[in-house]
């Protein structure tokens, strides 16, 4: 596009003579195109290596925590040796807990459904040991200082544990019971289960839920395993250290049932020897799936952490379904998309890396795949699901290690992550939309509530909201939240605003809106500058009124107040706010301040007062028609006259500096003056619209015009360029909206539209892009109407 | 800088509507009816005044309106007057816009004097109104009750559904004038029995109850026994001696109203 454009304005030199101005008109567009472009090739560019810094970043996580997990298998390996020397002792040397003894041979045998009822007697056992074997020591001693060294042992093995696993700690939770459950279930129920996966969506992502539907009790427990393993983690510490408490008990046991799970089932088979010692590395696997059944939980974290502690405190409970049953992936479709695009990536590269890694496992992989009949494709979403996983353990580990948080904290604070990031990536779709140009922009929303002219349109930076100003001497405060949300509703429907501002007693000529303070600001014809207090998004339109909602009163300019800006910062609890006045004079006032608000105060020929007298009566003395601050020089303010003239002042001395090229169509009256004047964002840029349908660009450093078109059939009234600074959008009294390419050298049209009925000789008033939201352009005009536009 | 507008013509793509060189200002003085930038407080709304025949915009109706009011304010019988081939009910719907704009001003001389607590409830004379904008009439205080009923009348003749068109307006919502003026005459009977001084300054500026009674009284939007303010002459004497009655029986009303407060208050909605 670029490319093609470059080109069409070099053939005309070829072709006509050449001139001076033309020669130089040309070389300083390509220089200005020049610059574009590179401005545009540096934003791809630090955009890429954003993008890049990303990646590697999910790569280091994920081997981080593919380390991580290794060291835990390590770990729960050589626990479950020592634990099964301790046991076969025990089982030797410890005649109580008959019941349990009973049905030890039978656990032992071959088939695995037994192997849980098993885990569950031995529980039971160990349970009958702590609390009455031990102090009656009625065994010989070796057992229960044997039992004693491997608690403690354990303990510390949990702490370890609970450090190294902190940063998976939701996968292990709901993950882990897959395993045992899996290895109850004998072939048939196996593949019912996988073949259900196939169909049901959900039970894709986590193929342990599908289990739940009529659960045998054994498998109950072991879904209560990982959770009090979880709360461990939050209380590892203080328990370390305090004699055991029931829960710490449950902790253990917990613990302890998983790793005798392999082990039981492969001590009395030695066949089921390698699959048993597999067990532990493959619920790692398949801890992948599991985030989004904890992390993305509706349920609030408290509640959730409830459910866990009654669940692990009453392990015979049955209702422990819901723990597992209760996800409800919140996420958006896009959050899907990334996570697939991640996620793609990421098998590429994790799965040459496993095998490089051992032998172990490919076979582990291979293994996983055939003992759950999980297709490859379902490996990869698990895999991406895990992505996932270790962005949240990133969060949890951060927290465990800022402070030892009680477990709602860290929850709370894992899900505040999770809704962060949500919006990021919300907010990299709605940039990425936004180079999306041809998209057209549509009528939404029409406010209609005034009973006169708007003239002046504020958005709330970050929030669905709108400020309007009219004529009627009101100030109107919309929430477009709901309108906005609601893609069904007609664009004719009725919105009432939440809030009327009275306060000036005479028409409104502007508004502005600053949300660091919560407060607005409206100018009228009465001379005055008005502050108010915003209300809040949920007031509703009939509630009391609230007196303190109005704030003060800038008294000082003597004629009407025609324009006022805010300041693009506020710096160190000061906010200045300009304004300009047919007095003559621009005033900034500092909206923070107790005492006088006014800081500083200049007319035509800036603070220099000696050149103000020398000049011109008062009576001639240009009158300011627009303001702004130059968003590129902070110091600076451009204000345009009515004789046509931009001027640049310094805002701290009020020193004229420059004054601008802008006035080559004068012709002594007020019809061909600056109506608004407004400052590029990011670019050292002016814009101007002119009473006589001109639109000009000028240069903020040399204050020379670098183009100059006519744009409108009627007077342009109102300016904005859209927060990334590509588009021009401009309104006139021909009651038409136009919207203008500035990246271009052309400076086409990309639409046009007609925005507002006319009254008298007005027609569109106000133009308005929303600064953080590009997908939302509001108009306000003569018709009384305030119109929302957005466009997808 | 012809060049440029050449160029720019040249280069107005199609989708671009050619920019024609005519002024799109269809005002015949020259002058666009509208205030720049910039105007000072004696040169706004300085255009001709013009017939409504001529004036050619959707709103004829109000420019006209409007500019009789800014002609003149105190000239109500030539400003209520129905212009010869008018629709009497939109003339009306955009006599009760424009009363509705110009009392937004009313409340804000009112706003600083009539707070919750000096006007804990919307009381005129022997009457206390209950606020009709909620979903169940509510008691709210008079500060309260005026913004809400303002809003609210602003509200339903901005409605499209029973106002879609300037033009005309649909007979079955003809009945809403009435029930609108009934409301707005409450906020001046409130302004007069309670603030005095700001309903007489005011008046004096606007004659907006002035305008507003003709209008009401001529077009029957409200009933003559609802008519609680005493009729304004311009002779300052009688209007003394009536306000000074007025405040007696006020006080006098507001001490008997006050010990039957719960057993039968004059309650109107």
């Amino acid at each position: 596009m670029h490319q093609f454009q470059s080109f069409t304005p070099s053939q005309p030199p070829t072709a006509a003579e050449y001139a001076f101005p033309s020669v130089l008109q040309f070389l300083q567009s390509e220089w200005r195109r020049f610059e574009r472009d590179r401005n545009e090739w540096d934003i791809e560019k630090s955009e890429m290596k954003a993008r890049i810094a990303f990646l590697e970043g999910e790569k280091r996580g994920v081997d981080n925590s593919k380390i991580d997990l290794m060291k835990r298998v390590k770990m729960l390996e050589f626990a479950l040796r020592q634990e099964r020397s301790k046991y076969v002792e025990a089982k030797d040397d410890n005649s109580v807990g008959v019941p349990a003894q009973g049905q030890q041979p039978l656990a032992q045998g071959v088939t695995p459904s037994h192997v849980n009822t098993k885990i569950q007697n031995r529980m039971s056992t160990y349970g009958q040991n702590m609390t009455q074997v031990s102090p009656t020591s009625a065994t010989p001693g070796l057992d229960p200082l044997g039992r004693a060294k491997s608690r403690e042992f354990l303990r510390i093995c949990l702490q370890e544990i609970s450090y190294l696993t902190a940063s998976v700690p939701q996968s292990i939770a709901s993950a882990m019971p897959p395993a045992p459950t899996r290895l109850v279930r004998n072939e048939s129920d196996r593949r019912a289960a996988a073949a259900a996966g196939g169909r049901n969506r959900k039970s894709d992502y986590f193929p342990a839920t599908q289990t739940t539907s009529g659960l045998p009790p054994p498998l109950n427990r072991a879904s209560s395993v990982p959770l009090s393993t979880l709360q461990s983690f939050g209380k590892g510490r203080p328990t370390a250290n305090s004699p055991p408490a029931p829960i710490i008990d449950e902790a253990e046991d917990a613990t302890l049932r998983q790793f005798t799970v392999p082990q039981s089932a492969a001590q009395p088979a030695s066949n089921r020897n390698t699959k048993g010692s597999e067990e532990p590395t493959r619920t790692e696997t398949i801890v992948k799936p599991a985030p989004l059944v904890t992390t993305n939980m509706t349920k609030p974290p408290t509640e959730k952490m409830d459910s866990e502690k009654d669940s692990s405190d009453d392990t015979d409970s049955v209702d422990e379904e819901p723990v597992t049953v209760v996800h409800s992936p919140l996420s958006g479709d896009d959050w899907h998309a990334k996570l697939q695009r991640a996620g793609q990536q990421l098998s590429l590269q994790s799965k040459p890396k496993k095998a490089s890694k051992s032998e172990d496992d490919v076979q582990l992989t291979k293994d996983v795949q055939d003992k759950f009949n999980i297709s490859p494709e379902r490996l990869n979403k698990m895999v991406k699901e895990w992505d996932k996983t270790k962005q949240d353990g990133v969060g949890s580990q951060r927290s465990m290690r800022k402070k030892k948080a009680k477990d709602s904290a860290l929850l709370g604070e894992l899900a505040n992550l999770t809704v962060n990031e949500a919006e990021t990536d919300m907010g990299t779709r709605t940039g990425d939309s936004a180079t999306d140009e041809p998209a057209r922009w549509r009528p939404k929303i029409a406010l209609k509530r005034h009973l006169d002219t708007v003239r002046s349109i504020a958005f709330h930076p970050t929030k669905k909201a709108i400020l309007s100003g009219s004529e009627d001497g009101t100030m109107k405060f919309w929430n477009l939240e709901a309108a906005l949300g609601d893609s069904r509703k007609p664009a004719g429907s009725e919105l009432d605003p939440i809030h009327t501002y009275r306060g000036h007693t005479k028409g409104i000529t502007a508004v502005a809106l600053s949300a660091d303070q919560n407060k607005c600001f409206s100018a009228s014809l009465d001379r005055t500058v008005r502050a108010y207090g915003l209300v809040p998004m949920n007031k509703e339109t009939y509630a009391r009124l609230d007196p303190s909602l109005n704030l003060s009163t800038f008294v000082g300019h003597t004629d009407a107040v025609w324009d006022i800006r805010l300041f693009p910062l506020s710096i160190s609890s000061s906010q200045l706010l300009g304004s300009i006045s047919a007095d003559g004079t621009v005033k900034i006032w500092d909206t923070e301040t107790k005492g006088s608000p006014l800081k500083s105060s200049w007319s035509y020929h800036g603070s220099d007062a000696s050149s103000a007298t020398a000049s011109t009566g008062p009576k001639q003395r240009p009158v300011p028609t627009g303001l702004d601050f130059c968003p590129t020089d902070l110091k600076k303010m451009v204000v345009s006259y009515s004789n046509s003239v931009i001027k640049l002042f310094d805002i701290e001395t009020g020193k004229d500096i420059l004054t601008f090229k802008s006035n080559e169509t004068y012709d002594g009256t007020t019809g061909t003056q600056i109506n608004k004047v407004i400052c590029h964002p990011t670019l050292p840029v002016v814009v101007s619209g002119h009473e006589d349908r001109y639109i000009r660009f000028f240069d903020l450093k040399s204050g020379a015009c670098s183009y100059s078109m006519l744009t409108h059939l009627d007077a342009v009234s109102s300016l904005d360029i859209d927060p990334a600074g590509l588009v021009l959008c401009s309104g006139g009294h021909d009651a038409s909206v136009r919207l203008w390419d500035i990246a271009s050298t052309q400076r086409t049209c990309l639409q046009e539209f007609t925005g507002h009925r006319r009254k008298g000789s007005e027609g569109v008033c106000a133009v308005q892009y929303h600064p953080t939201m590009p997908e939302l352009l509001a108009t306000g005009g003569a018709d009384s109407i305030v119109k929302i536009y957005t466009r997808c | 800088m012809v060049t440029d507008s050449n160029v720019d013509e040249k280069t107005a793509p199609s989708d671009n509507k050619p920019v024609s060189a005519s002024s799109g200002t269809p005002s015949p003085t020259g002058r666009p009816q509208r205030n720049l930038p910039g105007t000072k407080d004696e040169g706004l709304y300085q255009w001709p005044q013009r017939p409504l025949e001529s004036i050619e915009s959707a709103f004829a109706l109000r420019e006209y309106l409007q500019s009789l009011i800014r002609q003149d304010p105190h000239n109500v019988d030539l400003i209520i007057a129905l212009p010869t081939g008018q629709d009497e009910h939109a003339w009306l719907y955009e006599h009760l816009c424009q009363i509705c704009l110009e009392l937004n001003y009313l409340i804000v001389h009112l706003e600083p004097e009539c707070t919750p607590e000096v006007c804990p409830e919307m009381r005129a004379e022997e009457w206390m109104y209950y606020c009709a904008t909620h979903p169940t009439p509510r008691e709210c205080c008079a500060i309260d009750y005026l913004t809400h009923t303002l809003d609210g009348a602003s509200a339903l003749l901005n409605n499209v559904k029973f106002f879609p068109s300037r033009i005309c307006v649909p007979e079955g919502s003809v009945k809403n004038f009435q029930s609108i003026a009934r409301r707005l005459y409450r906020i001046f009977a409130h302004a007069y029995f309670h603030h005095r001084d700001i309903f007489d300054a005011f008046e004096a500026e606007t004659s907006l109850y002035d305008r507003f009674l003709k209008l009401s009284r001529s077009r029957k939007l409200i009933t003559d026994k609802l008519i609680i303010i005493p009729s304004l002459n311009n002779d300052d004497d009688s209007v003394a001696t009536g306000a000074r009655q007025i405040m007696s029986r006020q006080e006098r009303t507001s001490c008997a109203q006050r010990a039957k407060l719960f057993n039968g208050t004059l309650v109107n909605i």
